[in-house]
């Protein structure tokens, strides 16, 4: 029996069910093609998570002391990568700021994206766009947990797995600022260019949206990315601040 | 059901996946019912069982019927059991500890050489601590819950209470014992507590039981009539102490030349005391002065040749003495030198003036050969600046210093060091020292500045200790703690053992050692003398020996007992609690009670003080023992065979010593003694007819003694048995 011929057969059944759908040629059926992989999945979850509690024990941690600060006090890890934004951001923006942007941003999803035609379809090819920037925020929220969970010591300093955790105090590290006249010119390019150039690039998608959605879908985008290009300015160039205002830093 | 199926690749990957699944809850399943106690416990049961069976074939063969049924039954039960976890849980303790899940030879004495985890806990301690009552944590920490090797021996992190490795066990003997002095099994921790004491740790740390000390180091108010280049001998010793004496007992500060002539800029700038007469040394000689410091026992503590220790660092090393001191000083000092500072070590030797300025001019003559480093122009340094470094390196914890007189060291109080967990200690930039107390302590204390950052500038000098001394003092300090335990788990120290504890602080502080054999070692100045009698008498059981009353009198007012020696006990200006606590401390270490002694064998009826008496004529006493008071030394007799007065008795011994002594004198104090065996030879087999009716009667008639036993006028009296002869000790071989 051949497997490739029966899929074909399957995809290519003059079925109603499957004609109703407006199932394409290469299309499958969402059982048991999906429903299997996701079996797998799980199957294979379930392993690894069996293995690592089989080798890794529960950390202990030492005994809770009112008198005593813990050195890293660390987050539950779910919220280690909030924490982690803690070095790069003011205290309001990495605890109050960008979670509410996230949780609004999550929030208006169903809004922004009303495109009916991928609806019952899992696949990557009817929304590279969503699902790419999707999962561009979610991998930066996991590495950011990742490193704050196993990559950060005592005072929050960076260590890597092999080396050994010492209670050094972190060196102070020289950081500059951009001065105001130029940050505010920045933060205005960056927002201006990335409204204005998608839209005269990919005028399809201007032309989908319609300019409110547009607007709102770029301004959480690049929102987003000003979190990886901040870290990333402060990591190579020592960038503490990009704007300095009298209300607000980032 | 065909639709099920979906794309090879999917079967493929489940075909592999589900087994694996299968697997992987197989292996947990196996591992959380697989603990690694049980392999153990099956080794264990082999080991009992072969063990068993070779005593089982033991008795057959020697044909024991008890044995054999005693083994036969160990054996058969131990067949039938079956893995379990043993516990003990103590309620009032909050312990529950499994260790003899894997430990099972805890009290099993069948295996007292085996290796760790079969081996036998050494019985006599467990005897004293029941396992059903203490458990094991309170004494060895550790997990006691754990079932792994790693987790119950506490190594996993976090755990506060790691497993503590047996060279420092002994720190938990104080955690209940509040002195251990004189434990058996708790020898470690306390000569750590003798170190501490004896090298003035407690200068600067503070922990109980020592804030009645007085200041460990001599006053520095009056340094610059005492010394004779006062600038250059302050510099050199804040400097390196070991550059103005190479014995010196001061640790190293390790301070820059500009430090220490800040310090000594402040210190010149004291306020001046009287200055110190000089005197005229015309008309004595040196030699006379070192004939005289040898005689009177100087030499017990001092020394005077580089390299050759004294009885303790802190007694000065006289070598270079003449560059150091000014003679008017060392006049002043040896008169009295407690009218200098109050709370010397050194006593009052009784000295007439010449004897006195012979000594003077004998110590004078030792001078450096190489002078001391040159101090810096002083004036430039201004004496603030070294008031300053004066208080950071807390100087006045060991010295008295104008102006420091209510200062109290800032340092980490010691005093509950026990309970520290281990990540409040510092490692600061250490690689090299593993993450345990005592390796942070032991370090600590082989280099007190290993911990030194950028940010913080460790001040702890570094002291000269040897590996042992440094072991014992990382387990005292481990084990400083208030009690924590239930009260009645807790030893507190009565007077008897608070005496102790004081006295073998004031021993050393005292040098006692210096003169007198205590701990089985030695008198320091016994090294000088061929003869033992010589050597002023041991200290070990002194207690025992002697009156309380006595000793008591002794120490405030030291009579001459033993005429034939050159040293006389100086006068160490005791107080009555002082010597109080002496007297009680030398009793509690001889484990006998004061004020009493045995009355009951001192009463006695007239025929056996009669009997005594002539005991005491026949077996020739008098014959090294002086018997009338203030009896000169006998001459033509062996210097060696000159032994003690008797005629005090009475008031001086204890009356169950003596008859302890007359029976095994080399057992009670040691192989050295010139005392025959009359009674009993060296097995215990009777010499005599009636040996303990003798010794008693004898023991009686001492207590009653007034003074020598006149001979019956003409009469040889008779033996005490028939065909006993009469003894001559002169003769006899030792």
């Amino acid at each position: 029996m051949d497997p490739g011929g029966e899929e074909r057969t399957h995809a290519a059944a003059p079925a109603a069910a499957s004609q109703s759908a407006g199932l394409r040629s290469t299309d499958v059926e969402v059982f048991p093609y999906l429903v299997f992989k996701e079996f797998l999945a799980a199957l294979l979850v379930s392993i690894i998570l069996l293995v690592w509690s089989l080798a890794i024990d529960a950390p202990l941690l030492p005994e809770a002391d009112p008198g005593k600060t813990e050195n890293p006090a660390k987050a539950p890890w779910y919220f280690v990568g909030l924490q982690e934004l803690l070095v790069y951001f003011d205290p309001w923006i990495a605890g109050v700021g960008i979670p509410t942007l996230i949780i609004v941003g999550l929030a208006v999803i169903p809004y922004l994206d009303t495109t009916r035609s991928a609806t019952g379809l899992y696949t990557f090819q009817r929304r590279r766009l969503a699902i790419s920037q999707f999962m561009a925020g979610f991998g930066l929220w996991w590495v950011l947990i990742a490193v704050g969970q196993f990559l950060r010591g005592p005072n929050w300093q960076f260590f890597w797995p092999w080396e050994t955790w010492t209670a050094l105090a972190p060196e102070e590290e020289a950081l500059w600022s951009f001065p105001w006249w130029v940050g505010l010119p920045v933060v205005c390019a960056y927002f201006g260019l990335g409204l204005a150039w998608p839209r005269r690039r990919w005028r399809i998608l201007y032309e989908r949206l319609g300019p409110s959605r547009y607007y709102a879908v770029m301004t959480l985008m690049l929102l987003m990315y000003a979190i990886p290009i901040k870290i990333l300015l402060r990591l190579m160039f020592h960038v503490r601040y990009v704007l300095m205002t009298p209300w607000f830093n980032i | 059901m065909r639709m099920m199926r979906g794309t090879p690749g999917m079967r493929w990957t489940f075909a592999i996946l589900s087994p694996l699944f299968l697997l992987t809850v197989a292996y947990a399943v196996y591992v959380e019912s697989n603990r690694p106690w049980q392999d153990l416990q099956e080794q264990f049961k082999q080991l009992y069982i072969e063990r068993v069976t070779k005593l089982l074939q033991e008795a057959e063969s020697q044909k024991a019927a008890t044995e054999q049924t005693r083994w036969k039954r160990v054996r058969d039960e131990l067949a039938r059991t079956q893995p379990t976890l043993a516990q003990l849980y103590i309620e009032e303790l909050k312990v529950v500890d499994r260790c003899t899940t894997c430990h099972q030879a805890v009290e099993n004495p069948l295996f007292e050489k085996d290796p760790h985890p079969f081996r036998t806990h050494p019985a006599a301690l467990l005897k004293q601590h029941e396992l059903n009552r203490f458990g094991c944590t309170p004494c060895h920490d550790g997990q006691g819950l754990a079932t792994t090797v790693e987790g119950a021996h506490g190594r996993s992190a976090n755990w506060p209470t790691p497993l503590l490795p047996s060279a420092y066990l002994q720190a938990t003997c104080a955690r209940c014992h509040e002195v251990t002095q004189g434990l058996a099994g708790a020898e470690l921790v306390s000569k750590g507590d003798d170190v501490f004491m004896a090298g003035g740790c407690y200068g600067c740390h503070d922990v109980p039981g020592v804030s009645y000390l007085p200041k460990y180091s001599p006053p520095l108010s009056v340094l610059k009539t005492k010394l004779s280049d006062p600038a250059s001998y302050i510099f050199t010793v804040a400097k390196d102490p070991t550059r103005a004496n190479p014995d010196a007992a001061m640790p190293q500060f390790s301070l820059t030349d500009e430090e220490a002539g800040k310090i000594a800029a402040f210190l010149m700038s004291l306020p001046s005391e009287p200055a110190t007469e000089s005197v005229d040394l015309s008309a004595v000689s040196a030699t006379d002065g070192e004939r005289l410091y040898k005689e009177r026992g100087c030499r017990g503590c001092h020394s005077v040749k580089v390299g050759e220790a004294g009885v303790s660092p802190r007694v000065p090393n006289l070598a270079f003495i003449g560059s150091k001191v000014t003679a008017g000083w060392l006049d002043r000092w040896l008169k009295d030198p407690k009218a200098y500072n109050a709370d010397t070590a050194m006593p009052r030797i009784e000295l007439t003036d010449p004897e006195r300025l012979a000594i003077v001019a004998y110590l004078v003559t030792l001078k450096r050969t190489e002078p001391l480093d040159k101090a810096p122009d002083l004036s430039r340094f201004d004496p603030n600046d070294g008031k300053t470094l004066v208080k950071n390196y807390e100087c006045f914890g060991c010295h008295a210093i104008p102006g420091f007189e209510q200062s109290r060291p800032a340092v980490p109080d010691l005093s509950e060091f026990a309970r520290k967990p281990v990540d409040e200690l510092d490692f600061a930039n250490t690689t090299d020292v593993p993450r345990t107390k005592w390796d942070w302590l032991r370090r600590k204390l082989v280099d007190p500045r290993a911990y030194n950052t950028d940010r913080i500038a460790l001040k702890m000098p570094r002291s000269k200790l040897t590996d042992e001394e440094t072991q014992a003092l990382v387990v005292r300090v481990l084990g400083f703690a208030k009690p924590a335990l239930p009260a009645r788990y807790t030893v507190a120290a009565g007077t008897d053992r608070r005496a102790l504890h004081t006295m073998r602080w004031m021993i050393d502080h005292l040098n006692c050692r210096g003169c007198h054999k205590l701990d089985g070692k030695a008198a320091h100045v016994a090294q000088f003398y061929e003869r033992k009698n010589m050597v002023p008498p041991s200290l070990d059981g002194v207690g025992g020996r002697l009156q309380g009353q006595y000793t008591y009198n002794f120490l405030l007012k030291p009579q001459q007992v033993r005429p034939w020696l050159t040293m006389r006990m100086p006068t160490f200006g005791f107080s009555e609690p002082q010597a109080q606590t002496l007297v009680d401390g030398l009793a509690t270490a001889a484990r006998v009670s004061n004020p009493y002694t045995a009355t009951a064998l001192a009463a006695a009826d007239q025929p056996r003080l009669e009997k005594g008496r002539r005991r005491f004529r026949h077996y020739k006493c008098a014959q090294c023992h002086p018997t009338k008071a203030d009896a000169p030394i006998p001459e033509g007799v062996d210097p060696d065979d000159v032994s003690i007065n008797l005629v005090p008795t009475k008031t001086r011994l204890r009356p169950e010593w003596i008859k302890d002594f007359l029976a095994k004198p080399k057992e009670l104090v040691g192989p050295d003694t010139r005392m025959p065996t009359v009674f009993y030879t060296v097995d215990g087999t009777p010499k005599v007819d009636h040996p303990d009716e003798d010794i008693l009667a004898i023991t009686a008639y001492m207590m009653n003694m007034a003074d020598m036993p006149e001979p019956a006028a003409g009469a040889e009296e008779a033996p005490p048995s028939a065909g006993e002869k009469a003894v001559d000790w002169s003769n006899m071989q030792y």
